[in-house]
């Protein structure tokens, strides 16, 4: 049942990308509106399959790659639509619909078999944590992408200042609504990992890296609010922090073992 | 106050250019401890330099609070978050001297009023006694029998996922084999007769029915003793993969308190800890091959109030700093 929902919501997706790739004057626009109205249906769809993947598990259901990166492009839309809502800004569409793609297709070939849990992942703590951490997880890896897009447009002449002041405070305001969230992730799992070995804080290295992570963004966070970093170098500082997430998320369980070896 | 307050030095210590080196600094050595292998990780978390490091951070936050910080509403949120900093410091400086970790090994019936810190006994003054030590499977026996064979004479491995009754050929070998029978809990009674004792996964068995262009035999392979059962072809080599996967371990215990004239029992399990006069109890481990020991780790830990406290501090904190800020510029009050 959660895997047809999943290729539905894809497949919403990817028509979505399709339709925004149609010029807009086109027709009155209809073809942004559809873009718009598939992308979140696709999110309705993908909501319903994570509630689906639950209540079938009987158990949050982010426990394991599959299971993560269904999460992480959940996420991701689900920032956009707060903010689509808060500020009106439409081009968000067009990145979040590339990211969720890209979750999406890493996570369709993965293995989705619904896997019971060892004891120490049996924690009320379990769903605070990971989805606090996701949502933080997605509107950073927005501003990633938008911080990518930034220093690209800087390079080049004939553009309009106010158009780029823009985009930087966009970047700005997805970080300051990202990290709170990805400060509740880490010291719920902080407070989990006491619960369960006994100790808050391992130096095991996905609690460093989430660390190095925290860090980054509290280094942007200082140079940009007492440091007046703004464009460029703050973009390149957003740039770090979402790789130093994304070596948290994945790097970490491919180099470095420890005692998050199941997520 | 204000020749404290153009003093260089102190003003050097509570700058943000001192914040952003230490920042930088904490990133690199905590880089550093993460791709080092964990034996090696002492060296940097456990360090005197990196104390040094972070007493200079926790200085550098308490200079910064005292110069800047203020409780107006503007800065409370800041003000709230650099206090829940230093607080967390101040738990985990309390954690990593004061706090005491130790071992409790007991065995069903057995009770004990000490705790093993390394090499030396740390006593409670209290006595816990194991009642019942359980262990829950979600299951006992697997969807599918993976099995590896190996064929020496063609020096041929192969893995296959069986199903019971179903004959699985090998193939370019002339040989077959069958998930005949399936035993959780394999013993052998007085007359060598194979049965199964009880439905708990204690000692996994598969019984295969080979068959080669010479010969059928029977063999009994195990998941936890491989190579062990008698065999008559040489030549064929199996093995039964399982790991039977554990849902819960539970420490029923009961604790005596002669002292307070108090007793109480309680379930120890992973992620739910006995806490009794500052001493909690976790369920940390178990023998695999006599399920009537447990192992608990024992911690009492002074700081872990001071840490928790400062995360609900740091969290409101940020909460209060950031998100009146996320308001559109439009209903913003200019």
């Amino acid at each position: 049942m959660n895997d047809i929902l999943l290729k539905t919501a894809f497949i919403s997706y990817l028509a979505s990308a399709i339709f925004f790739c149609i010029p807009s004057s086109f027709l009155n626009n209809i073809w942004d509106k559809a873009a718009r109205f598939l992308l979140k249906s696709g999110f309705v769809l993908h909501s319903f399959m994570v509630g689906v993947r639950w209540y079938e598990a009987g158990r949050p259901p982010f426990t394991n790659m599959y299971e993560a990166l269904v999460l992480f492009g959940w996420a991701v839309v689900l920032v956009y639509i707060i903010f689509e809502f808060v500020y009106r800004v439409k081009f968000l569409a067009i990145p979040v619909n590339v990211l969720v793609i890209i979750f999406l297709s890493a996570a369709l070939p993965s293995d989705s078999v619904i896997k019971p849990l060892v004891p120490a992942l049996q924690s009320k703590w379990m769903s605070v944590h990971v989805i606090t951490y996701f949502i933080g997880y997605g509107a950073l890896s927005i501003a990633f992408v938008l911080s990518g897009i930034y220093l690209l447009l800087t390079g080049q002449k004939r553009l309009d200042q106010a158009a780029l002041t823009a985009l930087d405070e966009l970047i700005y305001r997805l970080i300051i609504f990202g990290f709170p969230f990805l400060t509740i992730g880490m010291t719920t799992g902080s407070v989990w990992a006491n619960s369960a070995w006994g100790t808050y804080w391992n130096w095991d290295p996905k609690e460093t890296c989430s660390l190095i992570t925290w860090l980054v963004y509290i280094v942007y966070l200082h140079a940009r609010l007492l440091k007046g970093w703004k464009g460029k170098k703050a973009a390149y500082l957003s740039l770090l922090g979402f790789l130093a997430t994304l070596f948290t998320f994945v790097g970490v369980n491919f180099i470095l073992p420890g005692l998050h070896s199941y997520s | 106050m204000r020749w404290l307050k153009e003093n260089k030095i102190l003003r050097f210590l509570g700058s943000v250019k001192l914040a952003l080196i230490l920042f930088w600094s904490i990133i690199i050595v905590c880089f550093i401890g993460a791709v080092l292998p964990e034996e090696l990780r002492g060296y940097v978390f456990g360090s005197v330099w990196f104390f040094v490091l972070l007493a200079f951070f926790a200085l550098n936050i308490l200079i910064c609070v005292f110069f800047r910080m203020s409780f107006a509403r503007k800065k409370i949120g800041s003000t709230l978050v650099h206090l829940s900093i230093l607080l967390i410091l101040l738990g985990s400086f309390l954690s990593y001297f004061f706090s005491i970790r130790g071992v409790m090994e007991l065995e069903e019936g057995q009770s004990k009023d000490t705790i093993i810190m390394g090499c030396k006994l740390h006593k409670l003054d209290f006595r816990v006694y194991l009642d019942d030590f359980s262990v829950e499977w979600y299951s006992a026996s697997p969807d599918k029998y993976q099995i590896r064979t190996y064929v020496i004479d063609k020096n041929l491995k192969n893995a296959f996922k069986a199903e019971k009754s179903k004959e699985q050929n090998i193939s370019n070998t002339g040989y077959s084999f069958m998930v005949a029978d399936y035993f959780p809990d394999f013993a052998m009674d007085e007359n060598m007769k194979a049965y199964n004792k009880s439905a708990l996964p204690n000692n996994p068995a598969v019984l295969l029915k080979i068959t080669s262009l010479k010969a059928k035999e029977e063999r009994w392979v195990f998941a936890k003793h491989q190579g062990m059962g008698s065999k008559q072809d040489e030549n064929i080599k199996f093995r039964f993969d399982y790991q039977p996967m554990i849902k819960e371990f539970r420490s029923r215990v009961r604790v005596i308190d002669e002292k307070d004239k108090q007793s109480l029992t309680a379930d120890i399990k992973v992620n739910s800890p006995l806490s009794y006069k500052g001493y909690s109890f976790y369920q940390s481990g178990y023998d695999e091959d006599n399920l009537k020991y447990t192992s608990l780790d024992v911690v009492s830990d002074p700081g872990v109030s001071f840490v928790f406290a400062g995360f609900l501090v740091l969290n409101a904190g940020l909460i209060v700093i950031f998100y009146p800020k996320l308001k559109p510029v439009s209903s913003r009050k200019k």
